[in-house]
C-alpha cells in the first residue's frame, strides 16, 4: 500500500501555495490505490502556525510538523537528514521542484 | 642599504629566492595547491532544434551538433578564474561519455584546463551513476573544490552535484550565481525563489554554478593547438568498480504540445468576457 509524504514549502511562517498543488499531484497518484495516505511534513524552526495551514489542505491525513532550530536556516543537507529519517514508512516522497531551489537541492540527496 | 633592501635580503637569505620554496606554514593560505575539478558534459547544443524520433523512444541524435552543456562551461570558466587568481593550482575536467567525446574534452583543454579525463562508456548514464562516478575521481584527484553546471540541459535532472556532495560527505552550495573563496571557506551567493541567498561552506565543497556566475571565455587558435598535446587520460567506467544506478527507465518521449493560436479581442469588456468562458476570471 502506497504512503505518499509531501515536503511542505514554506518561508517566513507562511505555507507556500505549491504545497497544495503537490498534493493534488500526489493525488493523483494516489487514486490508483484508494487505501494511499497522505502526510505532509513541515520542516521548520517553529512550525505550528504552518502545520495548521497544511491541515486545511484536501486529502491530506496527517502533518508531521519537526520543530528544530536549525530549520532556520533550511539549507539542503538540514533538510535531507530529516527527510531521510522520515521517507523509511513511505513509498513515495513528493517535494515542490522546479524553482524551487531549497527543495530541489534537498531532492537530489534524499533521491540517493 | 636601506632597510627595506635589507630585509628583503634576510628574506632571501632564509627563505631562498624563489617564494614557492618557502615554507608552507609561511604562506598566507594553503589553497593556491588545491585542484579544482569541473564535471563536464557533452550534450546536444542548446541552437539545435530538438527532434523527437517518430516512435517516440527518444530524440534525435545522430548527425547533430554536440556541445559542452552551456552550464558546465560556467563551471570550467570560474575554476579558471579561480586558478588566474591564484587560489588554485590545477584545473581537471571530467567527462562520463563514449569514445568519440576525446574531442569535447580537448574544448575543455582548449579554454584552458590543465589535463582531462575521459570515463569511457557507450550507454547513459543516470545522474547517481553520474555522482558515483565523480565520487571515484574524487577520491583519485583528492580536489579542494568540484565545479559542476547546476543542470545539464539535455535531462535537466539537476541532480549529480546534489548526489556527489551526499555519496562525499561534503558541503553542497547548489545554483551558484557568485563565488569567493578564502582560506579554508567558499562564500556562496545562490538565487532562490525568495531572492538571494549566502551560504559559507567549508572546503572541500560541491558547487553547481548557475548562468549568472560570468561569462564563459572564447577559444582562441592558439589554446586549440596547445590543447592537442595536453594530457587526457582515459578509463573505462566498467574498469572503476562501481555499481550501475539505472534507478529509472524513459518509456516514452514526446515533443510538446503545439501552442494554439491566440484569440485578438478588440475591447476591455471583449477581452473579459473571453476570460471569463476560460475560467479565467
Amino acid at each position: 500500500m502506497p504512503h505518499i509524504l509531501v515536503i511542505a514549502e514554506h518561508l517566513n511562517g507562511q505555507l507556500n501555495p505549491a504545497t497544495a498543488r503537490t498534493v493534488s499531484a500526489a493525488t493523483a497518484l494516489a487514486a490508483f490505490d484508494p487505501a494511499t495516505r497522505i502526510d505532509i511534513a513541515v520542516l521548520a524552526a517553529d512550525p505550528a502556525n504552518i502545520a495548521s495551514e497544511a491541515a486545511r489542505i484536501n486529502d491530506v491525513s496527517r502533518v508531521l510538523a519537526v520543530a528544530h532550530p536549525a530549520n532556520a536556516h533550511p539549507i539542503a543537507q538540514v533538510l535531507a537528514a530529516q527527510i531521510i529519517a522520515l521517507a523509511s514508512d513511505y513509498s513515495h516522497i513528493f517535494l515542490k521542484r522546479p524553482g524551487s531551489r531549497h527543495r530541489r537541492a534537498a531532492w537530489g540527496q534524499s533521491n540517493l | 642599504m636601506n632597510s627595506a633592501q635589507s630585509l628583503r635580503n634576510l628574506n632571501d637569505t632564509i627563505f631562498g629566492k624563489q617564494s614557492p620554496s618557502r615554507p608552507a606554514f609561511l604562506q598566507a593560505n594553503k589553497t593556491p595547491c588545491m585542484k579544482i575539478l569541473v564535471a563536464y558534459k557533452r550534450v546536444v547544443d542548446f541552437n539545435v532544434r530538438i527532434q523527437v524520433k517518430p516512435d517516440g523512444s527518444g530524440v534525435v541524435t545522430d548527425g547533430v551538433k554536440l556541445s559542452p552543456n552551456p552550464f558546465d562551461d560556467i563551471a570550467l570558466e570560474q575554476a579558471l578564474r579561480l586558478r588566474e587568481a591564484g587560489l588554485a593550482s590545477e584545473v581537471i575536467v571530467a567527462t562520463i561519455a563514449p569514445a568519440d567525446a576525446q574531442a569535447h574534452l580537448r574544448t575543455g583543454l582548449a579554454m584552458g584546463a590543465n589535463r582531462a579525463v575521459h570515463v569511457v562508456t557507450d550507454t547513459p548514464v543516470q545522474p547517481l551513476t553520474a555522482a558515483r562516478v565523480l565520487l571515484k575521481l574524487v577520491e583519485k584527484e583528492q580536489p579542494g573544490l568540484v565545479l559542476l553546471g547546476k543542470q545539464a540541459i539535455d535531462h535537466d535532472a539537476a541532480q549529480t552535484g546534489q548526489m556527489l556532495a551526499t555519496l562525499w560527505g561534503r558541503p553542497q552550495a547548489t545554483f551558484a550565481s557568485k563565488l569567493d573563496i578564502a582560506g579554508d571557506k567558499a562564500t556562496v551567493v545562490r538565487e532562490v525563489d525568495a531572492g538571494l541567498e549566502t551560504l559559507e561552506v567549508e572546503l572541500p565543497a560541491v558547487v553547481t554554478v548557475d548562468l549568472r556566475l560570468n561569462e564563459p571565455r572564447f577559444i582562441k587558435l592558439p589554446e586549440i593547438m596547445k590543447a592537442k598535446t595536453k594530457p587526457l587520460e582515459t578509463l573505462p567506467l566498467e574498469g572503476l568498480g562501481i555499481e550501475r544506478a539505472d534507478t529509472f527507465t524513459i518509456t516514452h518521449t514526446a515533443p510538446p504540445a503545439r501552442r494554439s493560436k491566440g484569440v485578438m479581442v478588440h475591447s476591455t469588456t471583449e477581452l473579459i468576457a473571453a476570460l471569463q468562458q476560460k475560467h479565467l476570471l
